[in-house]
C-alpha cells in the first residue's frame, strides 16, 4: 500500500528547480555585493583587493555543485556589471572566469567525497577547494593574450592574475568554510 | 467530470523520509466543486502537509512513505504529473513574499502559463480577466518588491488563478495581514467559491475566516482527524485556547466550565498606570528611507513601566517608529530622548544595552555555530565581563523558556522551530540585560495556542521594567498592553487605554483595524470591568457576574 | 543602499530596438576589434562605436565616473605591459626598438613601439566600453532574460537570470535589515581593525544569515515554482520580441565589421602602426 516518491534526479549536472533557485540567489547576492563594491585593499598592497563575497561564489558552488557554482559566478558577475552600468559583456573574461571558479569549486566534493566525514576536515576541503577554483578559474584571463594581442604573458599574469588569485584565494579560503559549518547542520532538515 | 467530488482523500497517511512518526494519519474526506472546506489545528499539527498531499507536492517531491489515496476529479494525484495537477490545483503557500518570482505583476501573473506553453495571447486574455476579477488592476505598473504584504498575498492568489484551477488551496493566507487586508482576502475567497471554484484554506484564525462561509471544516491534532463536519458543529467542541474563535463562543465554553469549576478568583483592579516618567521619548520626530520620509511629526513618550502596543496598516511606519528610536536610521527633523537625555551621538550599541530590541524575522540575525555563542555575541561586542557569561547564558535561556529543551546551548540555531527561534531571538536581547524590550511583530509566524502564551511569558520576564510591541494581532495587543498607540500615514493617530482607544470605531476603521467579537464584547461590559480584558478571562467574568445574577445577557 | 538598474536609456533610438541587437552587436564587435592591431583602423572603429553609443543618449553624469574608471584602469594595464615588453611583439621585434628612456631599478624600457601599442590598445578597451555599456542603460531589466532565451539559451537559465533580476531588491532590503539586526548587538560595520584574516572572519554575522538564511527559506519558492508546473516541457514567454528591419540592417553592419577586420587580419593588412612623431630623429 505504500509507494515511495520518484522526485527529481539529484545528478551532478541536472539541471532542477532547486538548482535554477540556489543559482538566482546566489548571483543575486553576488551581483548585489558587486555593485556595492563591497571590499578593502590588502594591506601593504594597492592592486591586491579583497573581495569577501567571492567567499560565497565558492560556497555556492562547493555546497551545491558545479552548475550551481557556474551560474553564480557567471551570471553574478554579468548581471553585476548590468547594475554598475558596465554592461553585460563588456568585461566578458571576468564573468567566465568568475563562473569557471564556481564550477570547479563545485566538482571539489565530487573528487573528495571519501574526504568529508567529519565537519572539521569538511571545512578544511571547502577551504582547498575554494583556493584551486581561484587557481584554475581564472586562468581564462589569459584569454586576453587573443583579444587584446598588444598584451604580454608577464604583463597578465603579473597585474592581473596573481593580484586576483591573492585576493580571491584569501577571501575564498575564509569564507567558504564558515558558510560550509554554517550550513551544514541545516542541510539535512532542509532536503526532502 | 463536474459529477461526483472534485477532491477525494482515502485514508491518507504520509510519514516524512526523516520522520519516524507520520504527520498525516488514517485522513479521509471530500470536498466538492464550489466548497470551503477550513483546516485548522495548531503548528506541526500537518496542515501544510495535506495541502502538499493535495496539490502532488506528496508524492512527486517529498520522499515518504505514503499511504491511502487522493484523487483529483477522479484522477490519482500520485499517478499524475505535477504539470497536469497544475492545472486543477492551484496553491498559494505560507510566505507570499518567497513565491513572487516574477519581477514585475505581468510576469508574476504569466508565470504559471508560460511554464505551461500556453500561447501568449491566450495568456495576455486572462491576464486581463484575472486582474478583473481580483480588482488588482492598480497594480500592473508596480513591480513586486514595492508590494506591501497583503497586496503580495492577494497577487499570489491571482497568480495561482491563472491556471484557472477548480481547486484554490491557501495555507495560512492571514499570517502578516493587517486587519482590513485580511478581511478582502477572505471576501475574494468567498466570491471564487460563487463562481465554482472550490477552496481549501488552512487557518486557525477562525474568527476570521468566517466570512468565507466554510461548508465543513476539519480540525486535524498531531496528524490525526479531531472533527469534520460543518461550521456549527465545530464552533461547540472548539477549544478557544488553540483557535481564536467568536467571543460567543468562549463565553459559552465558560458557562459549561464554570458549573464544575470553583467560580475564578476576584478580578484584580483595573491597572490604570500612573502619570510616569518617560522611558523613551521623539519630540517632533521625522525620519525616513534615503530621502523619503516616512514618519512625520513624531511626538510621544513611553512610560518606563509600560506595556505599549503599537496597531497600524501595513507601510505606517511602525517599524520604522522604533528603528529611528535606536538611532539604525537618522532622523530628519526633531530628537529622541531616553530616560528625559537626548540621545544624540549615542551609539546603536549603547542604546541597545537599555532596550532589548527584537526583530521580526529571527533567521535574520542568526548566524553562530550555537545557541551559547549566539546569545554571547552581544556581550562579547560590548566587552562585558566574561566571568558572568555562563551564568548569563543560563539566565536568558531560562526567562524565554528555554532551559528546558535538549542540550540546547550546543544546537546550531538555525536548525530551532521557529518558535523556537523567536524565542531565541529575545533571549538574545535580554543577555544585553535591556530594561526595556521592543517586539517588533512578536505573534506573526505562531499559533493561536503560543501567540498567546508567548505574550503571556514576556509579560512575565522578571528584571523587565516595559516592553514596547508592533504588532497586526489587535486583540492580542489590546489584551495585553496597558496602552496602544494607533499609526497611520507616519503620524500617531491615537494614544490611550485599549478601551479608550477602541472606543471610536471610525478612526478605528481608519486604521485598516475590525471590530472583532471581542471587542464588542469589551465594548459593551468595558464600563464595568474597567480593562480590555482577553477572550477566557472576560468570559469567566460574565460568567460569574450571572451566577452571581449581576447581570442580564441578552 | 538600494539596488536599481541604471536603466536610463529609456526611450533612446537604441533602446527602442529588439534587446538582442544589443547584445549581438556586442559579441560581434569584440570579435572584430580583437583582430584589428592598426590604431589609425581603431581610431576609425572607436569612433564609429562612439557614434552607435550617443543613440543610447545615456546622461554623461551617470556614466562619469565607469568612463573613468575604465580609462584609468585600461591605461593603467596597458602601460604596464609596454615597460614588461619594451614593445616588443609580433610585429616589432625587439633588435630595432626605438627607446626612449629607461626606467631603473629594472631598466625597463619605455620604447616608441611599446608606446603605440599602448595606444592601440586603449582605442580598442574605448571602442568595447563604447558598444557595452549602452547594454546597461538600453536594455529594460526585463528583457534580458527573453532576449537570452531567444539567442538560444535554454528555457531554464533564461528563467534563472530573470529570477536573479527578481531577488535583488529583497536581498538588498535582507541584507540592511540583517546589519540592523546585528548592530542592535554592538557588531560595527565599519570597524577597519586587524589584517584582512580578522576582517574576514568578522563578517560572518553579515554573511551567514544573508546566505544561509535565504538558502533555508527558499523552499517556498522551489515548492511555488514546481506547482506552477516549472521546468517540463517547453515554455512560452509571454514578452514577445520582434526583429524588425532596422534590427536586422543594425546586426547587418556588425557582422559586415567582424568580416572586413578578419579580412583585414588574415590578409596582413592591420599590423600595429609605428607613430612617426615618436621615434627620434626622423
Ligand atoms: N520536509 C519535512 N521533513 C520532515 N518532517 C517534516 C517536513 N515538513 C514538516 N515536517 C514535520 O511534519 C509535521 C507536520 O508539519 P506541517 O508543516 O504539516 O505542520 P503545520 O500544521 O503546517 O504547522 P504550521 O502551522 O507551523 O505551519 C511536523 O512535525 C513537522 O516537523
Ligand atoms: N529599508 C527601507 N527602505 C526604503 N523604504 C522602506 C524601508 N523599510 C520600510 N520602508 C517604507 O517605509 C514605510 C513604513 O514601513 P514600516 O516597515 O515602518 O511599516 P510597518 O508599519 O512596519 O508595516 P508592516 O506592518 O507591514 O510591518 C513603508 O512605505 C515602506 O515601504
Ligand atoms: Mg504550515
Ligand atoms: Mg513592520
Amino acid at each position: 500500500m505504500t509507494t515511495m516518491a520518484m522526485g527529481e534526479s539529484e545528478g551532478t549536472w541536472s539541471v532542477t528547480t532547486r538548482v535554477i533557485v540556489y543559482a538566482a540567489i546566489g548571483a543575486a547576492l553576488y551581483a548585489l555585493f558587486n555593485y556595492l563594491s563591497f571590499g578593502f585593499a590588502m594591506p601593504g598592497t594597492n592592486d591586491v583587493s579583497i573581495r569577501p563575497h567571492y567567499g560565497l561564489l565558492t560556497f555556492f558552488g562547493f555546497a551545491f555543485g558545479p552548475v550551481v557554482g557556474f551560474l553564480t559566478g557567471f551570471v553574478g558577475n554579468v548581471v553585476g556589471d548590468q547594475l554598475t552600468g558596465y554592461g553585460a559583456f563588456t568585461s566578458w573574461q571576468w564573468s567566465v572566469a568568475n563562473g569557471l571558479a564556481g564550477l570547479v569549486a563545485g566538482l571539489f566534493p565530487v573528487w573528495m567525497a571519501s574526504r568529508m566525514s567529519s565537519p572539521g576536515n569538511k571545512a578544511v576541503t571547502a577551504a582547498v577547494a575554494g583556493v584551486v577554483a581561484t587557481v584554475i578559474g581564472f586562468l581564462f584571463i589569459f584569454v586576453e593574450l587573443v583579444t587584446q594581442q598588444e598584451m604580454g604573458f608577464n604583463a597578465i599574469l603579473t597585474t592581473e592574475y596573481i593580484p586576483t588569485v591573492i585576493g580571491n584565494s584569501i577571501a575564498a579560503a575564509i569564507v567558504t568554510p564558515i558558510l560550509v559549518l554554517a550550513w551544514e547542520p541545516l542541510k539535512e532538515q532542509i532536503g526532502r | 467530470m463536474a459529477d461526483g467530488p472534485l477532491l477525494e482523500i482515502d485514508s491518507l497517511t504520509f510519514r516524512y523520509r526523516r520522520a519516524t512518526e507520520p504527520a498525516i494519519r488514517d485522513l479521509s474526506l471530500t470536498v466538492g466543486h464550489g466548497e470551503v472546506l477550513l483546516v485548522a489545528g495548531p503548528s506541526g499539527c500537518g496542515k501544510s502537509t495535506l495541502i502538499r498531499a493535495i496539490n502532488g507536492l506528496i508524492p512527486h517531491s517529498y520522499r515518504g512513505e505514503l499511504g491511502g489515496r487522493v484523487a483529483l476529479d477522479g484522477r490519482s494525484v500520485a499517478e499524475s504529473r505535477l504539470r497536469d495537477l497544475a492545472e486543477i490545483v492551484g496553491t498559494v503557500l505560507q510566505d507570499p513574499r518567497k513565491q513572487l518570482v516574477g519581477s514585475t505583476i505581468a510576469g508574476e501573473l504569466a508565470f504559471g502559463p508560460e511554464n505551461l506553453g500556453i500561447p501568449r495571447d491566450v495568456i495576455r486574455d486572462r491576464l486581463e480577466a484575472v486582474l478583473e476579477a481580483t480588482g488588482l488592476r492598480y497594480l500592473r505598473d508596480r513591480t513586486t518588491d514595492q508590494l506591501s504584504g497583503g497586496e503580495s498575498q492577494q497577487l499570489a492568489i491571482a497568480g495561482a488563478l491563472m491556471l484557472e484551477p477548480r481547486l484554490l488551496v491557501l495555507d495560512e493566507p492571514l499570517a502578516n495581514l493587517d486587519p482590513l487586508s485580511a478581511h478582502r482576502l477572505v471576501e475574494m475567497v468567498r466570491q471564487l467559491a460563487d463562481g465554482g471554484t472550490a477552496v481549501v484554506i488552512v487557518e486557525h484564525r477562525v474568527e476570521d475566516v468566517l466570512d468565507a462561509r466554510p461548508d465543513q471544516v476539519l480540525y486535524l491534532e498531531d496528524g490525526a482527524t479531531r472533527y469534520f463536519g460543518p461550521m456549527e458543529g465545530f464552533l461547540a467542541i472548539a477549544d478557544p485556547a488553540s483557535v481564536k474563535v467568536p467571543f460567543a463562543v468562549s463565553l459559552a465554553r465558560a458557562r459549561v466550565a464554570a458549573d464544575i469549576a470553583a467560580p475564578a478568583a476576584l478580578l484584580a483592579p483595573a491597572t490604570h498606570p500612573a502619570v510616569q516618567a518617560p522611558r523613551l521619548e521623539w519630540r517632533g520626530v521625522d525620519a525616513g528611507y534615503d530621502g523619503r520620509v516616512v514618519l512625520h511629526g513624531i511626538t510621544s513618550g513611553l512610560g518606563r513601566n509600560e506595556r505599549v502596543a503599537v496597531l497600524g496598516p501595513n507601510g505606517s511606519g511602525k517599524t520604522t517608529l522604533f528603528k529611528a528610536a535606536i538611532g539604525l536610521i537618522p532622523l530628519v527633523a526633531g530628537e529622541v530622548a531616553v530616560d528625559g537625555r537626548p540621545t544624540l551621538g549615542r551609539s546603536v550599541a549603547d542604546l541597545a544595552a537599555i532596550f532589548g530590541y527584537v526583530f521580526q524575522n529571527p533567521s535574520q540575525m542568526l548566524f553562530a555555530p550555537t545557541v551559547e555563542h549566539e546569545i554571547l555575541f552581544g556581550p562579547r561586542n560590548m566587552g562585558r565581563d566574561p566571568e558572568r557569561f555562563a551564568g548569563l547564558v543560563a539566565d536568558s535561556l531560562g526567562r524565554v523558556g528555554l532551559a528546558a529543551e535538549h542540550e540546547i546551548r550546543d544546537r546550531p540555531p538555525l536548525t530551532l522551530s521557529f518558535g523556537q527561534q523567536k524565542r531565541l531571538a529575545i533571549a538574545v536581547a535580554l543577555a544585553l540585560e535591556p530594561r526595556t524590550l521592543v517586539l517588533d511583530e512578536p505573534s506573526a509566524g505562531q499559533d493561536h495556542r503560543s501567540a498567546t502564551a508567548f505574550m503571556e511569558e514576556v509579560g512575565r520576564i522578571e528584571g523587565l521594567e516595559s516592553v514596547y510591541y508592533v504588532t497586526h494581532d489587535a486583540d492580542l495587543a489590546l489584551a495585553h498592553a496597558d496602552r496602544i498607540l494607533l499609526m497611520r500615514d507616519g503620524r500617531i493617530v491615537a494614544d490611550g487605554a485599549p478601551l479608550d482607544v477602541i472606543a471610536d470605531r471610525e478612526r478605528w476603521a481608519d486604521c485598516n483595524l475590525r471590530y472583532t467579537s471581542l471587542m464588542e464584547a469589551n465594548a459593551r461590559w468595558g464600563s464595568r470591568t474597567g480593562r480590555f480584558l482577553a477572550a477566557d478571562e472576560l468570559s469567566r467574568w460574565v460568567v460569574r457576574q450571572d451566577l452571581e445574577g449581576g447581570l442580564e445577557i441578552t | 543602499m538600494r539596488a536599481a538598474f541604471p536603466y536610463l536609456g529609456r526611450g533612446s533610438w537604441l533602446a527602442s530596438r529588439d534587446p538582442r541587437v544589443l547584445l549581438l552587436a556586442a559579441i560581434l564587435f569584440v570579435i572584430g576589434a580583437s583582430q584589428l592591431r592598426d590604431s589609425r583602423h581603431l581610431a576609425v572603429v572607436l569612433t564609429l562605436a562612439l557614434g552607435y553609443y550617443t543613440t543610447a543618449r545615456i546622461p554623461w553624469r551617470a556614466v562619469r565616473l565607469q568612463w573613468i574608471y575604465l580609462l584609468v584602469v585600461i591605461s593603467f594595464f596597458a602601460f604596464f605591459n609596454t615597460l614588461i615588453s619594451g614593445g616588443r611583439t609580433s610585429t616589432f621585434t625587439g633588435a630595432d626598438t626605438h627607446v626612449l628612456l629607461t626606467i631603473p631599478p629594472f631598466g625597463a624600457e619605455l620604447s616608441a613601439e611599446g608606446l603605440s601599442l599602448m595606444l592601440s590598445q586603449i582605442l580598442r578597451y574605448a571602442g568595447v566600453a563604447a558598444i557595452g555599456f549602452p547594454i546597461a542603460y538600453a536594455i529594460a531589466p526585463g528583457d534580458l532574460g527573453v532576449a537570452l532565451r531567444r539567442l538560444g539559451v535554454t528555457d531554464k537559465i533564461a528563467v534563472m537570470v530573470d529570477l536573479t533580476i527578481r531577488f535583488i531588491p529583497t536581498l538588498s532590503g535582507e541584507f540592511a535589515e540583517t546589519i540592523d539586526a546585528q548592530r542592535v548587538r554592538g557588531y560595527d560595520p565599519t570597524d577597519r581593525k586587524g589584517g584582512p584574516i580578522r576582517r574576514l572572519r568578522r563578517l560572518a554575522p553579515i554573511f551567514v544569515p544573508v546566505t544561509v538564511g535565504s538558502i533555508a527559506g527558499a523552499e517556498d519558492t522551489i515548492d511555488a515554482m514546481d506547482l506552477r508546473g516549472f521546468g517540463v516541457g517547453r515554455r512560452t514567454w509571454l514578452r514577445h520580441l520582434r526583429f524588425d528591419r532596422l534590427d536586422a540592417m543594425v546586426i547587418g553592419l556588425f557582422v559586415l565589421f567582424a568580416i572586413g577586420a578578419t579580412f583585414l587580419n588574415v590578409s596582413g593588412r592591420t599590423d600595429h602602426f609605428l607613430l612617426p612623431f615618436l621615434v627620434p630623429g626622423e
